[in-house]
């Protein structure tokens, strides 16, 4: 009997008005919020992804690109004025300018159509700037790189040239690893055909910024980073020596496999690695395409199975963003789109990236307040970022306490009705003959199935929202919904569930303490 | 045959902040068995608290004395287990409240069943019991079809009915479980007259054996009602009451705390004589 009680009590309450009705409410502070967070934080990110593959469908434009930062985008003022610092050919004096005493080392490699330079930066205690950087002569088609300099360039149409000069600083370092650091000093008479170039900032000092990164954010970086291999083009090895890349055989199994010469590299944790690539603009779609390039390393080292890890994964694409970045000590970063032509800067965007000892933070913005940077072009920056985002902080900030103030506000109001309608209606089971012992069993038990099958249903929500299954116009969704106002969402949602079952519990409690004629005269 | 036998009856809830007030002291009454008897005294005066003692609706804890049912001296009411005072109100009482008090979420045939699932009848047999008294009680209504039937209605949530059909609803689950005694604490107070008509009306015929069969035809069924409508008490159309009672807080000190006066109908003849010894009663109690 109690358990057929129970099991129309659970399908009545389920489907009660006062559910719906409180589901309802709950999706709408949702979506609202959703709303919210979505125009505040996650549309910059997705006009930067947009505008990314914009950029990229259209080769010949030159984008300085920092990333927008994530409360909003800069004033109209702050973007001209920084378009006036970065105008067109004068692309070393406008990271001078903004970027004094920085050194960037560039590591190259060669697409079909554009020559990719990774930059990497360390702050310098001189005032020596320019661009200066490394050239891994790593790649298919780089053909010659002058003793002035001067580096030659061949693409599939035709044959460009970058002078290059060598930074006295680092010329012993050249010789020694024979290719080395360099200084590129983009002028007017420079043509570069497709080029295309990432610069990763690092400050040397570690306290020059303060770091809000949550452990958990971190956390879930990493696992998407692990989990997240769409686009992919190139792997971090773990397990093979350093022998292994100079192995000619290696090198021609990964020809014929359609992989570029392996090369050695640093995983984003810091161990030596092993950098496996694809050839030209090909990309693996899921991991399991690279789980299956690692047994077949294993089965032509002839090594056991799982001796190999993959730990890195490279990507192209801006969902790739913050796992491309992951790993890199503070500071900022420079995404040069597709140069063509060095008088054609189409767009600057201005951002930074903060990240502490191997984990990566998102960009500056989130953290902001930065009161320990020294670097007055640095405070300047984030002064500008900071005025230029104040507005639109502020009404977000209005926007969560109002909405927290709501949610707390339903939250009461549900807690209280629940217990007042379960006392009243325990009572009334109790004055129709209902036992103590049978009504308060079957409350709780009710309860916790609703709120069991509510926590599963809001975890599977939850996992649908974040899964990368889920596109809004060609952008994962995750990008676009912003993740962490979700899951403060969600738990609010899950809170409101597990209090409705506390709440019984308490209308339990008081039914245990009451009369029946004391609890329906509570209602 | 009496129906309850109360004597020297306690119950102190002075404890209650909100109710410094609250407590009954030393009375003692008897109520005959198989009558229409309605309750009527001043706000406040103790009726819904006497109500609910009488129907084991208060835990004993706070109570002295002992209410004797049906002339059983060895069954003392106050003196059973909660278990048993438990499955007793289930078997013996059906409550009648001031406001409906249907549980919102099932529907108006579930609610009229509850009280029988709860006394171990299928949900199944609950149900169809359930449907041949709504049924009845349309029929017995001459409009089983009208639109406010609530036999048509009985598929409803209950909270989407009106409040004169949730009130016979709420009386039907009273009956449902063919009690020997209904306890109606103010039945009609939100009702307009012509509801007010139909609910006692229900009663009535559930009284009288015209709605439910009793189960056992020797067993009397009582009606106790409380009513602050003197005259729907009084009248043909109205409850049709055997036997006024009249409660009212002894302002002395000691002895009894409440005074209780019993007009039997028998011995007025006219509503204006009812209401005149009632008002007699009260002007009384306060010189």
């Amino acid at each position: 009997m109690r358990l057929k009680l129970l099991f129309h009590y659970c399908k009545s309450d389920l489907f009660s008005s006062q559910v719906r009705y409180t589901t309802i409410l709950l999706l709408l502070i949702l979506v609202f919020a959703s709303m919210i967070g979505t125009i505040c934080r996650g549309l910059p990110k997705y006009y930067e992804y947009k505008r990314t593959h914009e950029l990229e469908q259209r080769p010949g434009a030159l984008t300085l690109h920092f990333v927008a930062p994530p409360f909003g985008s800069f004033s109209k003022e702050q973007y001209e004025s920084l378009e006036k610092a970065f105008e067109p050919l004068k692309i070393n004096e406008a990271i001078t300018q903004i970027f004094p005493n920085i050194q960037i080392s560039i590591e190259s490699e060669i697409a079909k159509t554009n020559l990719l330079y990774k930059v990497k930066g360390r702050m310098l205690d001189d005032n020596d700037v320019s661009l200066i950087g490394e050239v891994l002569s790593n790649g298919k088609k780089l053909t010659k790189i002058d003793y002035d300099w001067s580096a030659t360039i061949t693409s599939a149409d035709s044959v460009e040239t970058i002078p290059v000069i060598i930074d006295k600083k680092f010329r012993s370092e050249l010789k020694q690893t024979g290719n080395g650091p360099f200084r590129c000093n983009f002028s007017k008479d420079s043509t570069i055909f497709n080029l295309q170039v990432i610069a990763e900032l690092e400050y040397e000092q570690e306290d020059l910024c303060s770091f809000y990164v949550s452990k958990s954010h971190m956390d879930r970086i990493h696992k998407k980073a692990v989990a997240n291999s769409i686009n992919s083009n190139a792997i971090n090895i773990l397990g093979l020596n350093k022998d292994a890349v100079n192995k000619k055989e290696f090198k021609d199994w990964c020809k014929a496999n359609n992989y570029r010469s392996p090369y050695e590299s640093v995983s984003r944790d810091g161990h030596p690695a092993i950098r496996l690539k694809l050839f030209d603009e090909q990309r693996y779609q899921s991991k399991s395409d690279w789980d299956e390039t690692l047994v077949k390393i294993q089965e032509f080292f002839k090594i056991p199975p799982k001796s190999l890890s993959i730990v890195d994964f490279f990507g192209q694409t801006s969902s790739n963003y913050e796992l491309n970045n992951y790993g890199s000590i503070a500071g900022m970063f420079v995404n040069v789109h597709q140069i063509k032509d060095l008088r054609s800067v189409e767009k600057v965007f201005l951002g930074w990236q903060v990240s502490q000892a191997g984990i990566s933070g998102k960009e500056i913005g989130v953290y902001m307040g930065l009161p320990k940077l020294e670097n007055p072009v640095m405070i300047r920056l984030v002064e500008e970022v900071d005025e230029g985002t104040k507005n639109s902080k502020t009404i977000v900030a209005l926007c969560l306490w109002g909405l927290l103030g709501i949610l707390i506000l339903c939250f009461g109001t549900m807690i209280y009705t629940r217990i007042e309608q379960k006392k009243s209606e325990i009572g009334l089971l109790r004055m129709m003959g209902g036992s103590r012992f049978t009504i308060q069993t079957i409350t709780i038990l009710q309860t916790i199935i609703i709120g069991f099958f509510g926590i599963i249903s809001g975890v599977f929500i939850g996992m649908f929202i974040f899964s990368s299954y889920l596109y809004f116009n060609n952008m994962p969704f995750s990008i676009v919904f912003d993740n962490e106002f979700v899951i403060y969402l969600l738990v609010s949602a899950l809170s409101c569930l597990i209090s409705m079952v506390l709440a019984s519990i308490a209308a339990c409690y008081f039914a245990s303490i009451k009369s029946p004629s004391q609890l329906i005269n509570s209602h | 045959m009496t129906l309850f036998s109360v004597n020297s009856l306690s119950w102190d809830h002075s404890d209650n902040k909100f109710c410094k007030q609250c407590f009954i002291r030393n009375i003692s009454f008897n109520l005959p068995a198989g009558k229409v008897i309605s309750f009527h005294g001043e706000s406040g005066c103790g009726k819904t608290t006497i109500f609910q003692i009488l129907g084991l609706l208060w835990e004993k804890a706070a109570i002295n004395g002992n209410v004797i049912y049906h002339g059983n001296t060895n069954a003392d009411l106050l003196s059973l287990s909660p278990k048993e005072q438990d499955r007793f109100r289930g078997q013996s009482f059906g409550f009648v409240l001031q406001n409906s008090y249907l549980i919102p979420h099932f529907s108006c045939i579930e609610n009229v069943a509850m009280p029988l699932f709860l006394q171990g009848e299928s949900w199944e047999t609950a149900l169809s019991a359930s449907n041949k008294l709504l049924k009845e009680e349309s029929i017995r209504d001459r409009a089983p079809a009208a639109a406010n039937s609530l036999y048509l209605l009985s598929k409803q949530p209950a909270n989407k009915v009106s409040q004169g059909q949730r009130q016979r609803l709420a009386c039907l689950r009273a009956l449902a479980n063919n009690p020997e005694v209904v306890f109606a604490d103010e039945p009609t107070s939100n009702l307009d007259d012509s509801s007010a008509k139909h609910v006692f009306g229900l009663l009535k015929k559930w009284k009288n054996g015209e709605l439910l069969a009793a189960s056992d035809p020797m067993t009397e069924r009582s009606l106790l009602v409380i009513n602050h409508n003197l005259k729907q008490s009084y009248d043909e159309e109205g409850l049709k009451a055997d036997l006024f009672v009249n409660i009212s807080k002894n302002n002395e000190n000691h002895g009894p705390s409440h005074r209780i006066d019993f007009i039997d109908r028998n011995n007025i003849k006219t509503f204006d004589e009812l209401e005149q010894k009632i008002n007699m009663l009260r002007l009384n109690n306060i010189f």
